[in-house]
């Protein structure tokens, strides 16, 4: 069995892979074996990969002075990331080169420029180089080389505002493994955005399932009514979502110009969300921004849809002109609160999954982006993140993030973050029942969850 | 090992500080210059000072605790971890007879105004 890749542009991937000895590989891209959510086996060759995938360790401004230091945990693994004096990051495995004690716990400051073990007092210089071992002459030349005790590097980069690291010292750098989806990404200045708030929540199903959740807008009419004004059924077309663009590395990313890859004969290349008799799109877009907006604090803010508000108000049905408009008094009213907003931009996305573990939706300067990481024993079991960023008006000072800090909105204030939470506990239960053996995917609305295992696939069968 | 930092990104900014305040202290008799959001331990560091301590700053050890003596009780931004607190508590107990009134770790300790403080083991020395 081999697969190959069509590329979102038409063109040929030409990597061939035989996936053969993947367990539960996909054989029909459309049906996904439901193991490969909750079995053992599955979860362990995974395992492998975690060790060779970019993951985004921490935001850039949990560590923003020299000598800040964040712990990034992933399955048994534990990395600390230290600030350096001149801006860049390092990464090292944390363990004291003596007994193995971690000589980060969660976050804080190394002072004085170093790194001291808890346990007998050895240290490390920011730069992981160890200074000094508590009476050396008790140990044995050979077992306390410099080279030997000096702290293990992993790779770490700096990209989109957040700290990127990959355990793999040959791994292809992070510019390599997002080639494709960077130029999407780039133009949202995320490097820019301040955390708003940060929560971290354990639920109970796979690291896949949670963040799945949110690689479809599919799912807009049943889970978020409110935004998507309550229109029911077909009056909510969900072809219109069909518009994604993947590569053969695994990322997918929204684009209105991108072509669907499955169109009936005689149906329209793109779609309305619905009969604009009914609903226009200004409309539409109010709900969707004052849902988001009440529901997540994030994703938009309150400056645009009071924007919004008033532009219905001032535009009768079928508010024409309305998007130029509001575009024009979004980066207006930006520059009255000292914003600086992203320049405008075709190729931006507004929605990504970025493989493997890195999702979200932007739109002019504010985001909601999520984590996903598997719990390191339990298939059943991840860690999700989710960050509510924004670009701040220019010079306001870093604040150090923290998770469910006291004037972040509380997670059950987060009410449409909770639509999509609620479902995700339910299809574990759902994918483990014996009568379901795979699930079925839509061609195009569900376009970024099939690219996404295929890449997995190939990616599996290279190390196993 | 790859690692990039762009200082024009803009995410991470000037740590100038907004203001400053002077910490003396006693029985040493120096003044310390702490800008506002940094510690006491770390002013100490920066003016060159070996403030005493074993963890390095860690907020462990307790080596680096001061009893502030005077000034505004506002002055010290106040106890913001749990960790800190059971180190009062400790040293209290140990030290100062059941009484934490003004003991604070200087690892752990920002202000927002001038104080006088205790430290009884510093003596000035310096790196």
């Amino acid at each position: 069995m081999t697969s190959v890749q069509e590329h979102a542009a038409g063109t040929t991937f030409d990597e061939v892979v035989d996936t053969s000895k993947v367990p539960f590989r996909v054989e029909n891209e459309l049906l996904i074996p439901t193991e490969r959510y909750y079995h053992e086996t599955f979860f362990e060759a995974e395992k492998k990969l975690w060790k060779k995938w970019w993951q985004h360790a921490c935001h850039e401004t949990e560590i923003p002075r020299p000598g800040d230091f964040t712990e990034y945990q992933i399955l048994d693994q534990s990395i600390v990331l230290v600030r350096q004096q001149d801006g860049s990051v390092r990464g090292f495995h944390n363990a004291c080169r003596h007994r193995g004690t971690a000589l980060a716990c969660g976050s804080g400051t190394f002072r004085r420029g170093e790194m001291v073990c808890p346990f007998h007092g050895w240290r490390w210089n920011l730069a992981g180089k160890n200074t000094y071992v508590y009476a050396k002459d008790g140990f044995r030349d050979d077992t306390v080389e410099q080279d030997d005790i000096d702290l293990p590097e992993v790779q770490v980069a700096l990209r989109w505002g957040f700290v990127w690291i990959n355990l793999d010292p040959h791994a292809p750098s992070l510019e390599e493994s997002t080639h494709g989806i960077g130029a999407a990404l780039d133009p949202n200045d995320f490097e820019r955005m301040h955390v708003n708030w940060w929560h971290q929540v354990e639920f109970d199903a796979n690291w896949k399932v949670a963040q799945e959740a949110f690689f479809e807008a599919y799912h807009v009419m049943q889970a978020h009514p409110e935004m998507a004004c309550f229109l029911k059924n077909e009056d909510f077309n969900a072809l219109s979502y069909g518009h994604y663009r993947t590569d053969p590395q695994g990322h997918g990313w929204a684009d209105m110009r991108a072509p669907r890859r499955f169109v009936r004969p005689g149906q329209p290349l793109q779609f309305r969300k619905t009969d604009p008799a009914v609903k226009t799109e200004a409309e539409l877009f109010y709900a969707s921004a004052k849902a988001m907006w009440e529901g997540s604090q994030a994703q938009t803010n309150a400056h645009y849809v009071a924007i919004i508000e008033q532009l219905l108000e001032e535009l009768p049905r079928p508010h024409d002109g309305f998007f130029p408009e509001f575009g024009k008094r979004v980066y207006r009213n930006a520059a009255e609160r000292g914003v600086r907003l992203p320049a405008p931009n075709p190729d931006v996305t507004g929605h990504f999954a970025m493989y493997p573990n890195f999702t979200g939706v932007s739109l002019l300067g504010c985001a909601l982006v999520y984590r996903s990481r598997p719990h390191p024993s339990d298939p059943n079991k991840c860690i999700y993140d989710f960050w509510g960023l924004e670009i701040p008006p220019e010079g306001t000072p870093v604040r150090r993030p923290k998770i469910a800090a006291d004037d972040a909105p509380t997670w059950d204030e987060l009410w449409f973050v909770q639509q999509d939470a609620s479902n995700i506990e339910r299809m574990q239960t759902g994918l483990r029942t014996s009568g379901l053996k795979h699930i079925r995917l839509g061609v195009d609305v569900e376009q970024m969850i099939i690219n996404w295992h295929r890449a997995l696939d190939r990616e599996l069968a290279k190390v196993l | 090992m790859s690692s990039r930092h762009d200082p024009a990104a803009g995410a991470i900014e000037s740590t100038a500080h907004a203001g400053s305040y002077t910490a003396r202290i006693e029985p040493a008799g120096i003044d310390i210059e702490v800008y506002a959001g940094e510690t006491l331990f770390d002013a100490a560091d920066r003016e060159g000072y070996d403030w005493p301590t074993i963890c390095g700053g860690q907020g462990t050890c307790t080596h680096c605790h001061v009893r502030l003596l005077d000034g505004d009780p506002q002055a010290a931004a106040p106890i913001d971890t749990e960790q800190e607190r059971r180190a009062v508590t400790r040293l209290a107990r140990r030290l100062y007879g059941d009484d934490p009134t003004g003991i604070r770790l200087a690892c752990q300790l920002q202000l927002r105004g001038d104080v006088v403080a205790e430290q009884r083991t510093f003596r000035g020395e310096r790196r």
